[in-house]
């Protein structure tokens, strides 16, 4: 079996992240945060790890605005359901995946915000920086508050440009919240640099956590409204959730095994270098790309990027049809719209999108070797 | 006016300082379990060992809280990291 589905979600998972939640659940059994108990302490300690782990590798160098989440979508919802309020314009790309677009959405039906497009230039080779801080700027409002983008699409392998982006917001007093949902794991994101006020993060794609984890990571001062409220294991007189981060933000008992699994996943992640992972997922992008390029009928999506993920479809078969074929012969990977419909419109994609290859940093050379090889007997070349 | 001694930790001292010193430890009240953890970290970091306490609701008045222990012979040091960092903890006196 080939996985190419990475950016879903990463597998294999290495074998110390298992074998690190196995032991959690045999040895760090308590609720966090509840009992002083040893094994609650222990996985209230653990927790702790994780938001250390977590400040000191995006450089916000503040665990306790780090909130652990089930997934990026829920750190998204609650960041932008926590910091906008009413009469807020938010500018978001036009590259958004639903995990941004939906709750933008939802805020504007319910009359909170209005909402605009910044174009991405992504379809456009020689797209600079400047151009694309130029659409933002032109957009901008009086009411204004914030500009939300992802760092990269997971539809092809557009990056945009988050220093640029940040360093308008900082000079325009607006907050920047950045969607790193392709890219922790693979790129450098150190807040401070980058002028984020936010980032979103699952924990299960390139960070090689287990799924059921993820954050959202604030810088300091910055403390959005609570969406859940419940025990907190603080202040459990009053009937409000409490002030202090990280607990404000996190009703309910938190998931440690998952976030057992993020810590180590990340210290696999620092431990291998960011470089050399990226160094490896482009080779393996950029020698498909040529291969698959030349097969008939064979279109790229926007192929100028690089990156670890590479869309393609071919001209009279659907794009499920392709993915369930490659299937049958056991190679995985994503068909369709990615919950990316935006993303596909702006791109020009088919109607009914895009097979996407996505690899990690365990994908060899063979196993892209399978897919072109598969690909090639289907489309009988 | 110090932090709350908490229990006498042994009669005998600590050892290699003398029989006449005695180990008290003192409690600060933090907001939460990971502030508490965050200030023990910060402690650490100035050699000052402290250890992450649940405080008793019926003290705190406000249900649920957390805190730190630490040596009440460290307590000006204590209460400079805390300070320095921004860490609010009670001593007994009113938050700092």
């Amino acid at each position: 079996m080939i996985y190419l589905d990475h950016a879903a979600t990463s597998w294999p998972k290495p074998r110390r992240v298992i074998s690190e939640m196995v032991r959690c659940l045999r040895e760090w059994g308590g609720n966090p945060g509840r009992g002083s108990h040893r094994l609650s302490m222990a996985a209230a300690e653990k927790l702790y790890e994780c938001r250390e782990e977590l400040a000191s590798f995006l450089g916000s160098g503040h665990p306790e605005g780090v909130i652990l989440t089930p997934n990026a979508t829920a750190a998204l919802n609650l960041a932008l359901k926590g910091l906008l309020q009413k009469g807020d314009h938010v500018l978001c790309s036009d590259l958004e995946h639903n995990a941004v677009l939906r709750p933008l959405a939802r805020l504007e039906r319910d009359g909170v915000i209005t909402v605009d497009r910044f174009p991405s230039l992504a379809g456009a080779p020689n797209a600079t920086a400047e151009e694309i801080c130029r659409g933002i700027e032109a957009r901008l409002q009086p009411n204004t508050r914030m500009v939300v983008c992802l760092h990269a699409s997971n539809v092809c392998s557009a990056v945009l440009p988050a220093e640029q982006i940040g360093a308008l917001c900082r000079r325009r007093g607006l907050l920047f919240l950045l969607d790193a949902s392709q890219t922790a794991g693979r790129l450098p994101i150190r807040m401070n640099e980058l002028n984020a006020d936010a980032v979103c993060l699952p924990g299960h794609k390139a960070l090689l956590g287990p799924q059921g984890s993820g954050a959202l990571v604030l810088r300091r001062g910055l403390i959005p409204s609570p969406l859940l409220e419940g025990g907190s294991g603080v202040d459990s007189l009053s009937p409000s959730m409490p002030e202090a981060l990280p607990e404000r933000l996190e009703a309910g008992t938190a998931a440690t095994p998952a976030a057992v699994g993020l810590l180590e996943g990340v210290r696999f992640v620092r431990e291998l270098g960011l470089d050399r992972i990226r160094e490896a997922e482009e080779a393996r992008i950029e020698e498909l790309k040529e291969r698959l390029e030349a097969l008939p009928g064979i279109t790229l999506q926007a192929p100028h990027h690089r990156g670890s993920v590479l869309s393609f479809w071919c001209g009279g078969i659907s794009s499920e049809l392709l993915g369930a074929e490659l299937d049958r012969r056991g190679i995985c990977v994503r068909a369709g719209l990615h919950c990316a419909p935006l993303a596909h419109q702006t791109l020009g994609s088919p109607e009914g999108g895009t097979v996407r290859v996505s690899v990690g940093y365990a994908t060899k050379r063979s196993d892209c070797d399978a897919l072109w090889r598969a690909m090639k007997e289907i489309l009988l070349v | 006016m110090g932090g709350s001694p908490r229990k006498k930790e042994t009669e005998k001292g600590v050892e290699g300082m003398g029989p006449d010193f005695e180990q008290r430890t003192c409690t600060a009240a933090i907001g939460s379990v990971t502030q508490a953890m965050h200030a023990r970290r910060l402690l650490a970091e100035a050699a000052v060992y402290a250890t992450v306490v649940k405080n008793d609701p019926e003290q705190t008045g406000r249900g649920c809280a957390w805190g730190i222990s630490y040596p009440c012979s460290m307590e000006r040091s204590v209460r400079e990291v805390l300070r320095k960092n921004g860490v609010r903890a009670h001593f007994g006196r009113g938050p700092e």
